[in-house]
């Protein structure tokens, strides 16, 4: 598991901008298929989003606060540190669950919080 | 059975008795009176009656709400679900067929202590008719997508 952490940092550095884009390709399996929200991706769509989001959101990091998981999956709570126009720094919270094949990711499962839409919007589960 | 499978099993009946029923009070013997809530990365008081409010709302908005676990992880006391959320809104008889969600749970002496809870309300929004499409949303954010 241990690989398929330091992968998923790899990878997390990839959205922070601090590794090539093209890395990719030795992280994750060809029939890479993710899911964010209900929207699916593959790879090519994979980098087109890393690239677009770089573009348009470049002082965006994302961290990893706390991971844990089994043979198949990997589950991790992350951050994202997004600086606003006026300096001050907000997060966001996102949970993702990999599937690995072997050392490589095969798919993910993803949600990012929405703002809220009102206070005590606390529903579901 | 090793402590994982009862957590999950714990975690499944959640899923199946109050959030895809109307067993409401379940979550009396599932959550713990001190439970630690993180919805949208926020920390709130939870506990039974928090749940039993919550899930009672939202049954009375979609009353046909059926939840199902697609993706499933545990591993000493924690457990992780990627659900998947079919249902009719009561009001406008719109049907949700997509509405997804990936939640934290750690277990401690047979009970849910703390949940994180992320879910795509924008695309549950999108789905009611009452926000554009999240991909039509997203190409308005990337400039290159246009």
């Amino acid at each position: 598991m241990g690989d398929r952490r330091e992968t998923l940092r790899r990878y997390q550095a990839i959205w922070n901008g601090e590794q090539p884009l093209d890395t990719l390709d030795e992280m994750v399996t060809p029939g890479f298929v993710g899911h964010i929200g209900s929207r699916d991706r593959d790879l090519s769509r994979l980098k087109e989003d890393i690239a677009s989001y770089r573009a348009n959101a470049p002082t965006v990091r994302f961290t990893i606060d706390h991971q844990f998981g089994d043979e198949e999956y990997l589950a991790s709570r992350a951050t994202a540190h997004i600086s606003g126009q006026d300096g001050n720094e907000f997060t966001l919270q996102g949970i993702n669950i990999s599937r690995w094949e072997g050392d490589r990711l095969a798919e993910e499962w993803a949600v990012w919080e929405t703002p809220p839409v009102s206070e005590g919007d606390d529903r579901v589960g | 059975m090793i402590a994982s499978d009862s957590n999950e099993a714990l975690v499944r009946r959640l899923y199946d008795a109050v959030w895809s029923s109307d067993d409401f009070e379940i979550a009396d013997e599932l959550i713990a009176e001190g439970e630690t809530h993180h919805p949208h990365g926020r920390t709130v008081a939870g506990g039974p009656a928090f749940q039993k409010q919550a899930a009672s709302a939202f049954r009375a908005a979609f009353p046909d709400a059926r939840f199902a676990l697609e993706v499933i992880v545990s591993a000493g006391d924690l457990v992780s679900v990627r659900w998947r959320c079919t249902a009719t809104h009561a009001q406008t008889g719109a049907k949700i067929e997509d509405y997804v969600g990936v939640n934290f749970f750690r277990i401690a002496d047979g009970k849910i202590v703390e949940i994180w809870d992320t879910r795509d309300d924008l695309g549950l929004f999108a789905q009611l008719g009452l926000a554009p499409p999240p991909a039509e949303l997203m190409s308005q954010v990337y400039r290159s997508e246009e």
